[in-house]
């Protein structure tokens, strides 16, 4: 016999039947766990996608709305805001407003109330009343007329305007 | 999935306008605190009031007095904490953060000498209340009104760096179209005219740095505000150069 017959013998090797039997069986009966896994992957894959399907259509309703997304401004090679007039007058604007502030900017420390921008002119204005502390009196426009008084009774006096007639 | 969508575009929308909304949100309004020459004439009127014996009258014109600096020290420090306030609710710069804690220190300073002066009024007598109306006085002179005028200088900076950004941003946009532009067509007036635009700009930022060095080097305050201008005035001409770019660009472009 020589080595050819040898392999040849090979192919007419088979399993005993029996094994055969008990081996199907006991796969059969082993319990099937990468099936059920998968059916409970499709659930979770689903509700992921689920939400990103609902965040891209919320992302999307939100474009719609405000007609702009963050990425655009880098898309065009010349973008629209360099030459529209309105965005350039608008900020140039806030630049002018704020120059205006600075003009206003310098009034705070004087005056008594707590809105002082808008309280400067005010706190500035001289203290006019003929009924103060005789010490004070000198500094007030002695013919001041009783108008005068019932109105300046009632007007704001600064801090340091009050604290310099209580000093005396 | 109808309901997830809802919610989502009810999250969405939250943090896209929330973030606008919460730095829309401003400090706290102070409270009413005004004096009027009717408070200070109270003095007079206890003075000139003839059924007052000399001790009732002494007795009535401290407790005024002692009433009035205690008012006038309750304001002063609402006018602190609603200065510290406002500077802690301040966007500044991450650079300028130490500037800012230095500067709530010194409020903090500010607000615990009046505590100090509150704390005399209990011994004092009249002439007390006049010494210690005196050092109010002088002191808010010499200290408070600095600081204050150096805390609202520096409110000020910090919301010119905005503008500053974004002139920055237009300048990268100008200078991209500008660049894009002349490898399509060769026109020596829109160069020229953003170098115009990039110098003023620089001499914008340049001045702006200035105005950070005069706050952070507590240089009178007329003098750090003075900087602050010029640097915005110097930003305000750079727009205009912004224009006359935009005007060549719009020239160049096809209609």
């Amino acid at each position: 016999m020589n080595l050819f017959e040898i392999f040849k013998q090979f192919k007419r090797i088979e399993p005993d039947p029996r094994f055969t039997d008990r081996s199907r069986r006991m796969i059969l009966a082993a319990p099937q766990e990468t099936a059920p896994a998968i059916r409970r992957g499709i659930p979770s894959v689903w509700s992921v996608l689920e939400t990103g399907i609902a965040l891209v259509l919320a992302g999307f309703f939100i474009v719609l709305v405000t007609g702009k997304f963050p990425g655009a401004s880098y898309l065009s090679p010349v973008q629209y805001s360099v030459i529209n007039p309105d965005t350039l007058h608008a900020e140039a604007q806030a630049i002018d407003m704020q120059i205006q502030l600075t003009d206003l900017n310098y009034t705070v420390p004087t005056s008594s109330s707590n809105t002082p921008k808008a309280a400067a002119p005010k706190a500035a204005a001289p203290l006019k009343t003929n009924s103060v502390h005789p010490n004070i009196a000198s500094t007030l426009n002695s013919s001041t007329t009783a108008t005068d008084t019932a109105t300046s009774s009632t007007s704001t006096v600064s801090l340091d305007e009050a604290l310099q007639q209580l000093s005396q | 999935m109808r309901n997830k969508i809802i919610i989502a575009i009810i999250s969405v929308t939250a943090v896209f306008f929330g973030a606008n909304m919460a730095s829309a949100a401003s400090a706290p309004a102070p409270a009413d605190c005004a004096l009027t020459a009717a408070d200070v004439a109270q003095i007079a009127a206890v003075q000139n009031n003839p059924t007052l014996t000399y001790l009732e009258e002494v007795k009535q014109e401290l407790a005024v007095r002692k009433s009035l600096i205690a008012k006038i020290i309750a304001c002063a420090q609402g006018q602190a904490d609603a200065l510290q306030g406002e500077l802690a609710n301040a966007q500044v710069p991450a650079d300028a953060t130490a500037l800012k804690s230095q500067l709530i220190d010194k409020l903090s300073d500010a607000d615990n000498f009046y505590g100090i002066e509150s704390g005399k009024l209990d011994q004092a007598g009249i002439a007390g209340t006049q010494a210690i109306a005196k050092e109010l006085l002088a002191w808010r002179a010499s200290s408070y009104a600095p600081l204050a005028g150096e805390v609202n200088n520096f409110i000020l900076w910090s919301e010119n760096q905005a503008l500053f950004v974004t002139a920055a941003n237009r300048m990268d946009e100008t200078r991209r179209a500008v660049t894009f532009l002349e490898s399509i067509s060769n026109d020596s007036d829109l160069e020229a005219s953003l170098g115009d635009a990039e110098s003023s700009f620089a001499a914008a930022q340049a001045k702006n740095m200035e105005a950070k060095t005069a706050l952070a080097e507590f240089l009178p305050p007329d003098q750090s505000l003075a900087t602050i201008k010029e640097s915005l005035g110097l930003l305000s001409d750079t727009y205009q150069k912004f224009s006359n770019v935009s005007d060549l660009i719009k020239k160049v472009l096809p209609q």
